[in-house]
């Protein structure tokens, strides 16, 4: 059944795309290879056909990947002729910008805003354009779409300039940065709906597959060098699927039969857990996500 | 489905609104097993401690210290096919520029009143953006009626007041509802008090019809010429029109009197990209274009009447203000300016001020009013030296 909601969220999302274009041609995508930032690539591509996508996509690898994620990356970029900058976790480590905590439940989540920032300024990147959502968490759900940040790259959530109809006033962008988030009115769920009628491609990491994982903090995580066993932990084989998808070591996996879009859309409707609820990220305080944008993250 | 029903909901501190909006998500059961982690309580707990629901509509760490929603938070919600998205406004007096975008894109504003006070002057500030914005639906959520003995006396009192107010500020359309937040009355499903003869707020919700307007114009806006051939320059543009291919020749308003071909490269739903032979011109961000056959249909001036919301006390100066339209941003006089606020002591306390200007822009525009379409209708007052939204406007 044609749902006419999603012509008219895309016509938002392409006009926010074009808005930034014209305000901020400096600007890059933030490319994670998750179903958001590939959702907005699609977008921005539909935007500007058939010309070249005049963004560069932007990947902070944070050395800890799921090689189907880099795989799909690589295959996206060839596909579409895209021009990829990706910068590394682990160069801001060496250079010692970064410091990698200790400890079991550790993760490189945290310290990639700070090679975030340092790429922005290397690119000099006027605005960096990303594909969070309102519906996926309560500091999220306060964000602007066009979102500034101060020149340290810090959210500061009443330091934001109102959005008064689709009328936005961005004349302040010497004073500070902006992120922008064209997806910003869409939920999970639409973000399926979509794929699905525009056929987009995924990483196979979405459906349902047998993989090695270890039970930790309520969700399964995969099997990967990165992630060491303690306490008795061990490596069982379950037939997983990953709602969301970050740095390996914090993506949780959810038991899932779900091998196609129309099986996860079903699913999601029956699901009684939210989507990042597991994200072990988000679980590191009831305010993680804030915190974490207040450092520069997106 | 068709449409999201866009909700606001707005209200005086300390009227019920962050109850309410805990009762809409915890009756039609949104809250996810995490979520109710967060909360410290399950849906059980919650049951006994209504209390409690405010909980739910949860903010930054810095709102929750404070007790206070200080700016808009959007959640979405879809109940029996039907999608919704709410923007959860602020309710202080400082934070009302928030509560005046929150609405600017809302077919349903709920306005909450505790009907055991006076109506306050916040609730008639937004009474004034209502009506100015235009918004489709408004309804008055008379809340805390758990409190109220006297209900169909007071409710009798409180219509009577609110139509006074709506005389001078009228509006689309409206309902006015009694209900309790915390104990749930009214709120999803109808009430069988003998006193209270309305539709519950939900059933109003529900049966709201998301008619879009079909003033459809004639017109295209440019939005960047993206690329240039020897013999064509191609432009990223929107159109506000369906009927783009069926008109050969077209106009560029302000730019010349010789129309030229325009022909469409791409559409999706109505983010197009056209292209023209080489003109002697380059068609600018926001010039507005039209076919040859409607170029007299439109009104063109440098002259804007506009009933105009100002936020900002300190920041307020009319002879250093910028004006921006989607068009473009221009300077220009405030010629005329005339208060339309019931309750202002002082005209220098522009404050939550609501105006109708005459302004003199340094050059011409398309004078599209906001009733015919809310994009090219409307307009910023932004401050020349800190760059701030001090201020919005709709064009008469």
């Amino acid at each position: 059944m044609a749902k006419s909601y999603l012509n008219k969220l895309e016509e938002e999302s392409i006009n926010i795309l074009r808005e930034s274009y014209v305000r901020f041609p400096q600007a890059a995508i933030l490319f994670s290879g998750g179903k958001d930032s590939i959702t907005v690539t699609h977008l921005a591509i539909k935007a500007f056909a058939p010309f070249p996508l005049p963004f560069p996509l932007l990947h902070i690898d944070t050395g800890h990947n799921f090689p189907e994620v880099i795989a799909f990356r690589d295959k996206l970029v060839k596909k579409h002729n895209l021009n990829l900058h990706v910068a590394y976790v682990e160069d801001s480590i060496k250079k010692g910008t970064a410091q990698e905590s200790k400890g079991v439940n550790t993760n490189r989540n945290q310290i990639q805003s700070i090679t975030l920032l340092e790429s922005i300024e290397k690119l000099q990147l006027q605005a960096a354009i990303g594909g969070a959502r309102r519906d996926e968490e309560k500091a999220r759900a306060k964000e602007k779409i066009f979102s500034r940040r101060n020149l340290k790259g810090q959210w500061e959530p009443y330091e934001q300039e109102i959005e008064c109809w689709n009328n936005f006033n961005t004349l302040n962008s010497k004073m500070y940065h902006y992120r922008i988030f064209p997806l910003s009115n869409w939920t999970e769920l639409d973000i399926w709906h979509y794929i699905q009628r525009e056929n987009i491609e995924l990483p196979s990491l979405y459906f349902a597959h047998q993989r090695k994982v270890v039970f930790r903090n309520g969700s399964f995580l995969a099997n990967s060098p990165f992630i060491q066993l303690v306490n008795g932990e061990r490596w069982i084989e379950k037939t997983i699927r990953f709602r969301t998808l970050g740095d390996i070591t914090i993506t949780g996996g959810i038991e899932s039969e779900a091998k196609s879009i129309t099986d996860i859309i079903k699913e999601i409707q029956i699901l009684p857990i939210s989507e990042r609820g597991k994200r072990a990220d988000d679980k590191i305080s009831n305010t993680a996500m804030e915190d974490r944008k207040k450092q520069g993250y997106f | 489905m068709e449409h999201i029903i866009r909700i606001t909901t707005a209200g005086n501190v300390d009227d019920g609104k962050s109850t309410l909006i805990g009762r809409l998500l915890y009756e039609h059961d949104c809250i996810k097993e995490d979520q109710w982690e967060d909360i410290g309580l399950s849906r059980d707990e919650m049951k006994n401690n209504p209390q409690k629901l405010a909980q739910i509509a949860d903010g930054l760490k810095s709102e929750r210290e404070k007790n206070i929603t200080m700016d808009v938070a959007h959640k979405f919600f879809e109940i029996d096919g039907q999608k919704y998205m709410l923007y959860d406004a602020p309710g202080h007096k400082e934070y009302t520029n928030k509560m005046f975008s929150a609405s600017t894109n809302a077919d349903i504003l709920i306005l909450l009143i505790d009907i055991n006070k006076n109506i306050e002057e916040q609730s008639y500030t937004h009474i004034q953006i209502a009506s100015m914005l235009e918004i489709p639906l408004v309804l008055f959520a008379l809340n805390k009626i758990d409190l109220q003995n006297n209900l169909k006396d007071v409710l009798i009192l409180k219509t009577k007041e609110l139509k006074r107010i709506l005389k001078k500020f009228p509006l689309q359309n409206h309902r006015i509802i009694p209900i309790s937040a915390l104990n749930g009355e009214n709120v999803i499903s109808s009430s069988n008090r003998y006193d209270i003869n309305s539709k519950s707020l939900w059933e109003e919700i529900v049966d709201f019809k998301n008619e879009e307007k079909s003033n459809k114009v004639d017109l295209i806006q440019v939005q960047k010429l993206y690329k240039q051939e020897d013999d064509k320059d191609y432009y990223l543009a929107k159109a506000f029109s369906n009927t783009i291919e069926d008109n050969k020749f077209w106009f560029a308003i302000n730019k010349t009197e010789k129309p030229f071909e325009l022909k469409l490269l791409s559409n999706i739903n109505n983010q197009i990209i056209f292209y023209t032979k080489k003109l002697d011109f380059v068609l600018k961000t926001g010039t507005m274009v039209t076919p040859k056959f409607t170029f007299n249909k439109y009104r063109i001036s440098n002259t804007v009447i506009a009933k105009v919301f100002i936020f900002e006390k300190n920041n307020f100066n009319k002879n250093t203000l910028l004006f921006q339209f989607s068009q473009g941003l221009f300077s220009g006089t405030i010629k005329n300016m005339k208060h339309l606020c019931l309750k202002k002591e002082s005209i220098h306390d522009m404050e939550n001020s609501y105006l109708e200007i005459t302004l003199a822009l340094d050059q011409e525009i398309l004078i599209c009013p906001y009733k015919v379409n809310k994009d090219l209708g409307n307009f910023l007052l932004i401050d020349a030296f800190s760059k701030r939204t001090i201020g919005a406007a709709c064009i008469q």
